[in-house]
């Protein structure tokens, strides 16, 4: 049967050769008018923010009061409305006994429930009681997926839409956060540093001295050290790990397959307090000159951050001698040879060996 | 059908089926940009965030009932359009005229502006123009898809995604040159 928005179509033999091509394949040397079009009308185009379907937590955008709403949307609306009127009841109740409790706006968290549908709430801690046990946030885990191991202990500090915040006290936890929940979304304290997902799946360990050990095993994780204000970020893509030390802070992220040798240097220089110092600085050098292979790339890198000048040039150096100017990144003149290599020219950096797979 | 079978789609459509959240989701960003194109090209603006929801809401409904996955695309096309017939059918006070339109492109979020007022009268007179090139120059122009996509995300045959394009096209230029496009 002939689809109605096929009946029109006949015979393309009075095409009008001036937008053929461009308007079928936009790949085609464009059409002025078409393309002035394009531009204009995108604004109108679907919002890729738009939330995917999903039946089971289906939520259709509120409308604004006076605007139609479809049948389904209007039943929603109702549910809501009567839901809305028995938290009004039950809050009237509660303020009404006198419970003095700060309640946190429902509509602004998220919810962290056990496998068997227990809610577990902010300010509390959970300790696994077996291996395997798992925690999801959202509904049916939608925002990420925990799983601990027997005795780890997880302290719930916030769960908020915005930013949801547990601390991971002892024990090991594999989280697997979803494509959904936006990078930075959710984060993880240890006692040694704060762990921030930026969109991925890792296993995070912290020891009974408090140590964390965290390994990226899809997308990439950020550490948050307080203790080494100078570092704007310790970033651990994929394949890669990083340890923290409670009175040392974030080690130096390097890939699982790092050559051992490589590996010592780095456990040396980790070792030792940051500070203007001779040792720290060799071990340095010495891990720059010999690497090599890209995923050696990722310890200098962080070198370009580090507080002691020296170090930070000679990764600069590095990077340059191994990939030579990067797009948005001229060689450095005898000018700024000297200048300290800034966030943009590490974002530069960043972004050209590990591209941010969700751009 | 002699179409070959697409797949990805395939699998997609049958772990759907059997409730994988992820596969329903790669459905959902398939066609999410078409289904969006042709709920705007019947009920413009205002309307079509909604119906896009509510679209997917059946799709995922439906899933069960789709035997083939070649018949799919047509299919999600359909249910995007009986809803957005339905909607027309229902509220009369949905825009469908010119003078309609204006007023509901002029609740976009965007400040006014010489682009904002051109926008609007490109929208206007592509309201003007029949359903079958009004639906294809839509989900070209405005959602970005390329002929070939537009073939293949609502089913239709790629000769007539073309000739439906060109020919609206064809009728839209003596519309915006009345306006003065340059």
């Amino acid at each position: 049967m002939k689809d109605k928005n096929e009946s029109r179509a006949e015979d393309p033999g009075d095409l009008d050769p001036r937008c053929e091509e461009y308007l079928w394949d936009p790949k085609a040397p464009a059409d002025a008018d078409v393309e002035q079009l394009e531009r204009l009308l995108a604004l109108m185009r679907l919002d890729p923010q738009m939330p995917i379907a999903d039946a089971a937590a289906w939520n259709p955008r509120g409308k604004q009061a006076g605007t139609h709403s479809t049948g389904r949307a209007r039943l929603l609306v109702g549910i809501l409305t009567l839901g809305g009127l028995a938290a009004a009841v039950l809050l009237g109740l509660q303020l009404s006994l006198g419970d003095s409790q700060v309640l946190e706006e429902p509509a602004q968290q998220v919810s962290l429930t056990t496998e068997s549908g227990r809610v577990l709430r902010a300010s509390s801690t959970f300790v696994a009681q077996r291996d395997g046990e798992r925690l999801l946030l959202g509904k049916d885990g939608r925002l990420a997926d925990l799983e601990l191991t027997r005795g780890s202990r997880l302290a719930i500090r916030s769960l908020r839409l915005d930013q949801t915040v547990l601390a991971l006290q002892e024990g090991k936890m594999d989280a697997f956060v979803s494509a959904e929940a936006k990078p930075g979304f959710f984060n993880v304290d240890t006692p040694s540093t704060r762990c921030v997902d930026l969109g991925c799946q890792y296993r995070l360990t912290v020891d009974a001295d408090g140590k964390a050990h965290v390994r990226v095993q899809l997308g990439r994780v950020a550490f948050r050290d307080e203790r080494k204000p100078w570092r704007d970020e310790v970033f651990v893509p994929q394949g890669a790990n990083c340890t923290a030390d409670p009175r040392l802070g974030s080690g130096t992220p390097r890939y699982d397959d790092l050559d051992p040798a490589l590996s010592s240097l780095l456990d040396g220089f980790d070792a030792l307090p940051a500070k203007l110092d001779v040792d720290r600085r060799d071990l340095a050098t010495a891990f720059i000159e010999k690497a090599e292979l890209k995923e050696d790339m990722l310890p200098v890198w962080h070198f370009l951050q580090d507080l002691d000048p020296v170090i930070s040039r000679m990764a600069a150096a590095k990077l340059l001698e191994s990939y030579g100017p990067i797009p948005g990144l001229k060689a450095r003149s005898d000018a700024v040879k000297d200048k300290l290599p800034n966030a943009s020219e590490r974002a530069l950096w960043r972004e050209f060996l590990w591209p941010d797979p969700y751009k | 059908m002699n179409e070959p079978v697409d797949l990805a789609l395939a699998r997609h459509l049958e772990a759907a089926r059997q409730g994988d959240k992820e596969a329903f989701a790669h459905i959902y960003r398939e066609f999410a940009p078409a289904v969006h194109g042709i709920v705007l090209a019947r009920v413009g603006p205002h309307e079509v965030d909604d119906l896009v929801q509510e679209a997917f809401l059946k799709i995922y409904k439906g899933l069960a009932t789709v035997r083939d996955a070649r018949a799919m695309p047509g299919w999600i096309c359909t249910v995007a359009r009986n809803l957005a017939t339905d909607l027309q059918r229902k509220d009369i006070r949905r825009p469908r005229n010119s003078a309609d339109a204006t007023q509901i492109l002029g609740s976009l979020e965007e400040p006014v502006t010489s682009d904002g007022e051109l926008r609007q009268r490109v929208w206007q007179r592509i309201q003007e123009l029949p359903e079958s090139y009004r639906e294809p120059l839509t989900l070209r122009l405005v959602e970005g898809l390329s002929g070939p996509e537009i073939a293949a995300r609502t089913g239709l045959k790629a000769t007539s995604v073309r000739v439906n394009l060109c020919r609206g096209m064809a009728m839209l230029r003596p519309l915006l040159q009345k306006d003065g496009w340059s």
